[in-house]
């Protein structure tokens, strides 16, 4: 197999969120064939460039954004490629060298805020980062603003995103906003999202973005700019 | 869900007449139509209930010679008299994995013999939560006789994972505490003998409702739920087709929705 079908028989099988051969895939006719996790060895065994294998996640994650956008992919077939991207980047991360190149994705912290327990729509936005290429560090849910802020200290995120699906808990991001900032994170993105959230009280509360969904959050941080600190 | 495909049925007039008249056509789309529908196995039943053994063993042997020339899933060599299933399963002669269906918990000396059968042969068996009362109206009654029926064949070579238990259904017309009963006759086998399949015949449910389709394929459904692993179907049916959807949907066995949203896709669940 020459590299370049190399790539594109990898690109093809995120697409089809085909993760390894015990994987029926998106139509339903791929078990057997090699997946994302073997296509992604043989990559390397190649001896193809990390940085292509990684452009080539980011390609396939392109188009499934587009077949999601379009109706033609469901919310769990962007799963599959999102979770093939996410194992297949644990086999790659070894290879590639911290912050090589404006390609370099950066560090994403998240948490759902205190005083709430949901974390389905949290868990999307993470599945998505990792297909993204980001590095995710998930504190959980209920997490009180000082516990993120260590957090902060202790990974030195460049995005930090929060969560809430209460009207009354998504005061509590404008407390944890505040403490970032004071604390003197000021060049940490700050990403809000969750159900009664909005583009106004993001402004409000001094938090940098505010994502609607998983596709939109990876939209909106990739015109942001790595903080390399 | 596994599914074992029931319309080859000598208790069916369309294949009792093809018998009858070797209409080797008839038979061979018959099992043709449940291959593409999905079945995993083709039952095989030539019992008319008034013809001889040497009759019915002649049927047998020779719907079993149409399938293996025109299938190539697994076969159910379905009958209640060993002398049938153990000629049955001599003609098959390993040109094709089989199991046998049935058993229930009368161990009569004939019952010792289809266990026998499928201990030499180390194949699946098919076992009713009846005795030679009947079926039992309460979840205890049937989970004892899983249990003694699982006790004899395991002393007879069997082990646990090769016995497929059907916990039977009495219609909810007369008792509409019936369907309950059967899912919870599932959960007790599930939890004491957590190796063992369950397999389950749908139409019995809705005997002397209206819309049976329907009825039918709702009770699939929640025994999915319960748990089951195998129904004993016609999967060229669009009712049963998509109750066998939205059970594995339901239950945990559709990876990220695949198959219900291929289903959707191919227009199965369209109106009409």
């Amino acid at each position: 197999m020459s590299k370049t079908d190399c790539l594109d028989a990898l690109e093809h099988v995120i697409v089809m969120g085909h993760l390894d051969a015990d994987d029926e895939g998106f139509d339903g006719m791929m078990e057997g064939t090699p997946g994302a996790l073997e296509l992604t060895r043989t990559a390397i065994e190649e001896e193809i460039d990390p940085q292509n294998i990684l452009k080539t996640f980011n390609r396939a994650m392109e188009i499934v954004g587009k077949k999601f956008e379009s109706g033609e992919y469901l919310l769990p077939d962007m799963l599959a490629s999102a979770e093939c991207v996410g194992d297949a980047m644990e086999i790659l991360e070894p290879l590639l060298t911290e912050g090589t190149g404006s390609e370099g994705k950066g560090k994403f912290l998240i948490a759902t805020v205190k005083g709430d327990l949901h974390d389905i729509g949290k868990n999307i936005v993470i599945t998505m980062l990792k297909g993204a290429g980001y590095k995710v560090i998930d504190l959980g849910i209920d997490v009180p603003a000082d516990e993120i802020l260590e957090g902060i200290k202790k990974y030195q995120p460049d995005f930090v995103g929060l969560s809430a699906l209460l009207t009354t808990t998504m005061i509590e991001m404008e407390h944890v906003v505040k403490k970032i900032r004071e604390a003197g994170f000021d060049g940490i993105t700050i990403c809000i999202g969750g159900a009664p959230t909005s583009e106004e009280f993001a402004k409000k509360i001094g938090a940098n973005l505010h994502c609607k969904d998983a596709m939109d959050a990876i939209e909106k941080i990739k015109t942001v700019r790595r903080n390399i600190s | 869900m596994i599914i074992i495909g029931e319309r080859v049925n000598a208790t069916r007039k369309r294949i009792r007449e093809a018998l009858v008249n070797k209409d080797r056509d008839l038979i061979a789309s018959e099992i043709a139509m449940q291959d593409a529908a999905g079945a995993h196995w083709i039952d095989l039943n030539a019992g008319t209930g008034s013809g001889t053994t040497q009759q019915e063993m002649d049927d047998i042997c020779w719907i079993i010679d149409i399938a293996l020339s025109c299938t190539e899933k697994n076969l159910v060599l379905d009958s209640a008299d060993p002398v049938i299933l153990n000629h049955a399963a001599a003609h098959v002669d390993g040109r094709r994995p089989w199991m046998l269906n049935s058993i229930n918990g009368e161990l009569t000396g004939k019952t010792k013999e289809i266990i026998d059968l499928a201990s030499t042969h180390q194949v699946p068996l098919i076992a009713l939560a009846m005795d030679a009362e009947g079926i039992p109206a309460t979840t205890e009654k049937r989970t004892d006789i899983c249990m003694a029926i699982m006790e004899e064949c395991k002393s007879r070579g069997m082990s646990e994972q090769q016995v497929f238990f059907d916990p039977l259904v009495l219609p909810i017309a007369t008792d509409t505490k019936q369907a309950l009963v059967t899912f919870s006759t599932i959960a007790h086998i599930k939890k004491h003998l957590p190796k063992a399949k369950t397999t389950l015949g749908l139409s019995n449910v809705s005997h002397g409702l209206k819309k049976r389709s329907l009825v039918n394929g709702s009770f699939l459904i929640a025994a999915a739920c319960y748990g089951l692993d195998s129904a004993i179907c016609d999967p060229t049916r669009k009712s049963v087709q998509r109750a066998l959807i939205m059970g594995d949907l339901l239950s945990d066995r559709d990876r990220y929705c695949r198959k219900f949203s291929r289903a959707v896709r191919q227009g199965l669940f369209n109106e009409g």
